[in-house]
């Protein structure tokens, strides 16, 4: 058998694993999110269906797909059906490039736990890793606007367009922050390869969080964004716009635009981990036990996904726009600047560095937005009895 | 012609490039062309990825589809669906437009004439392989001998977005 | 002064006799009659006369003397805040006359005008937008009018009432010899849809029209919204109201008195107790009975007890509404507890009817004290936690301050009270300023903001529950012993153990619940402070067992006539925070 058979046979089995395992994540990651939800709220959450209504998404998703999938009379019929699909390949797409793990030897072979990763096989068979990862996967994540923004356009319900006009603007403006502040640790790592990104991570001995603070808080506030998710999920505010753009999609295809919706966040999560959190490595260089480390640092971050859903009211449109626009960008910015500027001038002790800058940028941040937020309510501060008569200790926090 | 993989995804990538640009100027609704535009430019990016430019594939996904069809798209339902403008797809300047799809055309044309002419084989010709890190040669690139027209460009970025500001500005009052 | 007409000429007059009184006690509450064609010269003089200051209207209402010589009577009620001051005008209107309009006086006469021509088919000349409001345009007839068939008669649907004429043909023929449809007008020329004609003025200028409700998630029911947008940003709102109308004034008049009160549970439908009481109060004043102390204090502590818990249901679902749907679930939870509290009361959780004409319905059970106390043990802490959650958040103060701001000139003028109204700094309040129950007993404080936003009405909502908190504790820990109702047993059923003893008792309680009790002739017009704001019952005996009129004051019906003018500038999200501030329970605006 030629070698190119047995590599594109490894890459096949790869591949179904992987994607299998994301999509398992979804209905879980909907599952944990009913579950810590209800908590929050002292529910107790999904019960019925399987332990701990564990099969409960299953359930749902049987049912969504038995419904009648409905066509409103003056939708777009090209268009349309295609939308959940154009917002689902994308999110599907974008999991090609995020290791989940480092280099497996099997005999002569070895490569890494990657779609697009690295293959080494005997006589010199090499097939380097994807060199632009990143790009592909920042690209493939742009390229979910056409199917909010057709979906919206194409339902002919005013509520939907509004819903496909927010979302994407909203996803154009937070894809800029969200690139930015990934260019910090790539300068750090020197390369767009995610699996060097990890192993830039182990060769500091220090996670990106640690220097690139700034970075990862503008990742997760636009990544947060980019994925419609509370507290910027505007686009399907159902007490605003009913549903948003997916308003008339029923049966499977808005199946679609949930699962696209929730692999979206387990990806943004995936490359948060990769580039702040260590990727896969945890202790022990064993590699059957980093997709486990992966999968917990994953939960991580889903898990703050859900408690922020829990806690937080929803912004309003522009004041998200203005956040996106005035704060994060040129934050990531300014971030990106001093990393490329300590790392040209003091490489050696870059990690301290950038440590201490980013905990003065991070304070100058904090104060600056209570500044501002003081200032909008220094009306109030003068206001009426209400205000006098607040407990203490909430007075004193203003 | 021999068959290979390389030839097939090729062909394949061509095929449905050049199918949706055709569509992209036939059909007559606007929105369903922007979306043919997107199928196209994302076509060009595999031609990319086959001539090994995956940072140029990357790129032409994140600018050409990512931002400049979304805007198109954008520019279209805001007019034709909130402001309830009809656009139309077909020119009325039937006579000027052909003229300047032909010119276009011939262009194009000549420069492939001209290289066949010359001998080179352009479908067979295999593509380059970088020596080091396409990267850094492309930043080194921007940033040493073409360091001009790449600063020139952004400042004429820069003026075009300030006079869209300003334009939407004086719109308003 | 009362029995006398108030003519054109006698303006001056009467200006100046009421500026007199009004320096004593008994210019608090003044009584007038009218003639039609003075009431606007009169409405203009009083209220822009800077001694009398009548700057609030709080209802125009009518009622139907089916027999009398001039068929209809208005009734105007206005005050002078903060003085508070009341008066009452009372204007006797023939069948076919028209009444000038008073929207030139105070704005929100609008829509009060508008429901009495749809309840009573009274024109208004010169109104700008005389239109039914709460029945179906297409409605024939005019509801509230005695004349008006009640039982029996096919109900109106768009599908029946196609062929409008065979429609009448039919009623005539099945009331033959009754001219009930004598004054049938079909009125299209009036009966455009809400606001059809501006709506399609914005269309025309390129705004987009947006149609929020009436099945809307936010619109507390069934409210319909229809925004002119410029982009995101509103230019003009309409609303249209009438889809939880339920005719309860017209069925309260076909129900002995005892019984037209379970309907009052049903219009603001969050605060059951509180409509009890109003009614309750409205009809002893009428009888001329005063309910024994230990029933005055636990009214007062029921009544705070669901005003928390009204409080509760709004910042639930205000928070919902910007989208912090924990803050929900978490009112809800502690709401739970005070329905506990009136289920250990009455059997019920919402529709309690509890507070009862002359009293209370039973006394208070075993363990309800202990509930109580748990529950004012337990809620602090918890509206701490809401504190917490909401009022320092940056999302949260985004969301709210500054948005939906509504002037005080404004607030008197669209006749908004109660958490609005103080929220735009007037302290007013009606438990103070005109105390009814025992609420003179008791210390509290009225919270009052500056900035008149949401923020503020939120923040003096918050507050409002913990002086609640602290009038409920106060009537817990004063509750005086002895009655808890009259021991009038003509009014009220006499006690069960007393049936199986005492005849007298028997026929007293056969009488009392068969065909009720018969009070005097008479009108009394009672308010009180509602967790909306000022609520009034009015009721005009004719000596039956049966209410002649019922009507309420409902404060959102005026809260939500100010609506279009907080929102307008502001971005479609900030409907969502205006419409969760105005707090309106659609049960009661409609009504």
């Amino acid at each position: 058998m030629p070698e190119i058979v047995i590599f594109l046979l490894i890459k096949l089995v790869m591949t179904i694993v992987i994607f299998a395992l994301w999509m398992t994540m979804v209905p879980f990651m909907i599952w944990l999110e009913r579950k810590v939800i209800a908590d929050i709220q002292i529910r107790i959450g999904p019960n019925r269906v399987g332990p701990f209504g564990l099969l409960q998404p299953i359930a749902d998703a049987l049912k969504l797909i038995m419904k009648e999938d409905i066509t409103p009379a003056k939708a777009d019929k090209l268009i349309y059906p295609i939308a959940p699909a154009l917002l689902m390949v994308p999110a599907l797409l974008a999991i090609a490039v995020i290791p989940i793990g480092g280099m497996v030897t099997i005999g002569e072979r070895s490569f890494t736990l990657q779609i697009m990763g690295e293959y080494r096989g005997p006589n010199g068979f090499f097939v380097p890793e994807l060199d632009a990862g990143i790009l592909l996967s920042l690209a493939l994540s742009s390229l979910g606007v056409y199917g909010v923004v057709l979906a919206g356009w194409s339902s002919a319900n005013k509520y939907s367009l509004l819903g496909g006009m927010r979302s994407s603007a909203q996803m154009l403006s937070y894809e800029l922050p969200l690139g930015v502040a990934l260019v910090g640790p790539l300068l750090l790592a020197s390369s767009l390869r995610l699996n060097e990104v990890v192993n830039a991570q182990s060769n500091f001995g220090i996670w990106f969080i640690i220097p690139q603070f700034v970075g990862f808080i503008i990742f997760l506030m636009s990544g947060t964004a980019e994925v419609n998710r509370a507290p910027f999920d505007l686009p399907e505010a159902e007490q605003e716009l009913i549903g948003g753009y997916h308003t008339e999609y029923s049966s499977f295809r808005f199946a679609m635009f949930f699962m696209a919706e929730y692999l979206n966040m387990v990806t943004i999560s995936a490359l948060a981990v990769t580039f702040f959190l260590g990727g896969y490595r945890l202790f022990t260089d064993i590699v059957w036990l980093q997709p486990i480390w992966f999968a917990l640092k994953l939960m991580l971050f889903l898990y703050l996904f859900v408690w922020i859903r829990g806690t937080w009211p929803r912004v309003r449109y522009d004041q998200l726009m203005a956040l996106g626009w005035k704060v994060s960008l040129p934050l990531a910015l300014v971030n990106l600047a001093i990393t490329a500027i300590v790392l040209a001038y003091v490489p050696k002790r870059a990690v301290l560095v950038l440590t201490i800058t980013s905990i003065v940028l991070i304070t100058i941040a904090y104060y600056g937005s209570s500044y501002n937020i003081r200032r909008s309510t220094d009306m109030t501060a003068r206001s009426g009895y209400a205000r006098r008569h607040l407990p203490e200790s909430e007075e004193t926090r203003i | 012609m021999e068959i290979t993989g390389y030839n097939v995804a090729f062909i394949a990538i061509a095929a449905m490039t050049v199918t949706s640009a055709i569509f992209v100027v036939t059909l007559p609704n606007i929105l369903r062309s922007a979306l043919f535009l997107m199928f196209t430019f994302i076509g060009v990016a595999g031609l990319y990825v086959l001539a090994n430019a995956e940072i140029l594939a990357a790129m032409q996904l994140l600018i050409y589809v990512g931002a400049i069809t979304v805007l198109i798209l954008f520019a279209i339902v805001l007019t034709q669906q909130l402001m309830g403008a009809r656009i139309t797809q077909t020119s009325r300047n039937i006579v000027l437009g052909g003229v300047a799809a032909i010119a276009v055309f011939a262009f194009i044309a000549t420069t492939f004439v001209s290289h066949f002419s010359k001998g080179s084989d352009m479908i067979a010709a295999q593509p380059a392989v970088p020596t080091s890190d396409p990267l850094l040669m492309i930043a080194k690139m921007l940033i040493q001998p073409y360091v001009l027209p790449f600063e020139l460009a952004s400042f004429i970025l820069l003026v075009a977005m300030v006079g869209a500001i300003v334009i939407a500005k004086e719109d308003k009052d | 002064m009362a029995n006398t007409l108030v003519t054109k000429d006698l303006i001056p007059q009467t200006i100046q006799d009421i500026a007199q009184k009004a320096q004593t006690l008994e210019g608090k509450e003044i009584h007038l009659r009218a003639e039609k064609e003075a009431i606007l010269h009169l409405c203009q003089a009083l209220r822009n006369d800077s001694g009398l200051n009548y700057n609030f209207l709080s209802d125009i209402t009518a009622v139907d003397y089916y027999t009398a010589e001039s068929r209809f009577e208005l009734v105007y009620r206005m005050y002078s805040i903060p003085e508070g001051r009341r008066l009452w005008i009372k204007v006797p209107v023939g069948i076919d006359q028209e009444v000038d309009t008073v929207t030139s006086v105070w704005k929100n006469a609008d829509w009060m005008e508008r429901e009495v021509f749809d309840m009573f088919g009274i024109r208004f000349s010169g109104h700008p937008d005389l239109r039914r409001i709460l029945m179906p345009a297409n409605w024939i007839g005019h509801p509230l009018r005695k004349d008006h068939p009640i039982g029996s008669e096919e109900v109106q649907f768009t599908v029946n009432t196609g062929d409008i004429t065979s429609q009448i043909e039919f009623l005539n023929s099945r009331f033959e010899g009754m001219d009930f449809f004598g004054y049938v007008e079909r009125g299209s020329e009036l009966n455009t849809l809400y606001g059809a004609e501006k709506m399609k003025k914005y269309e025309e200028e390129g705004k987009i029209i947006l149609n929020m409700g009436p099945q809307h998630p936010s619109t507390h029911g069934v409210l319909r919204v229809i925004l002119a947008l410029e982009g995101e940003t509103i230019v003009d709102a309409d609303l249209d109201i009438g889809y939880l109308h339920t005719g309860i004034e017209k069925q309260a008049e076909q129900l002995i008195y005892q019984q037209a009160l379970t309907l009052t549970d049903r219009m603001d439908y969050v605060s059951p107790l509180m409509n009890n009481l109003g009614y309750s109060m409205s009809v002893e004043k009428i009888l001329g009975v005063e309910v024994p102390p230990r029933g005055q204090y636990l009214r007062v502590l029921l009544a705070e007890l669901t005003r928390i818990g009204s409080h509760l249901v709004w910042l639930g679902t205000h928070a919902l509404e910007i989208g912090a749907v924990t803050v929900f679930l978490y009112c809800f939870q502690d709401r739970e507890l005070l329905l506990d509290i009136f289920e250990l009361l009455s059997g019920q959780r919402m529709m309690t009817s509890w507070i009862n004409i002359g009293g209370l319905r039973d006394d208070i059970p075993e363990g309800f004290t202990h509930a109580v106390k748990n529950f004012l043990e337990v809620f602090p802490p918890r509206l701490k936690e809401y504190h917490t959650l909401l009022t320092n958040n940056p999302i949260w103060l985004k969301r709210t301050k500054g948005i939906g701001y509504l002037s005080l000139e404004d607030a008197l003028d669209y006749g908004v009270s109660g958490p609005i109204l103080r929220a735009a700094g007037m302290e007013f309040d009606v438990r103070k300023t005109w105390p009814y129950s025992a609420y003179s007993d008791f210390e509290f404080d009225i919270p009052t903001g500056e900035n008149s936003d949401v923020y503020d009405r939120y923040l003096v909502r918050m507050e409002e529950m913990r002086q609640s908190l602290r009038i409920a504790e106060q009537a817990l820990a004063k509750l005086p012993e002895g009655d808890y109702r009259i021991e009038d047993y003509k009014i009220v059923l006499p006690p069960r153990q007393r049936l199986d003893v005492s005849m007298e008792s028997l026929i007293h309680h056969f009488l009392v619940a068969t065909q009720g009790f018969l009070p005097p002739k008479g009108d009394a017009y009672v308010s009180y402070e509602g967790p909306r704001g000022e609520t009034g019952y009015y009721i005009v005996s004719d000596g039956s067992g049966k209410p002649y009129r019922m009507h309420m004051r409902s404060p959102s019906f005026s809260a939500l006539q100010s609506m279009p003018l907080m929102v307008r500038g502001h971005y479609v999200s900030d409907v969502i925070s205006v419409l969760g501030s105005v707090d309106m329970i659609m049960g009661e605006v409609d009504r």
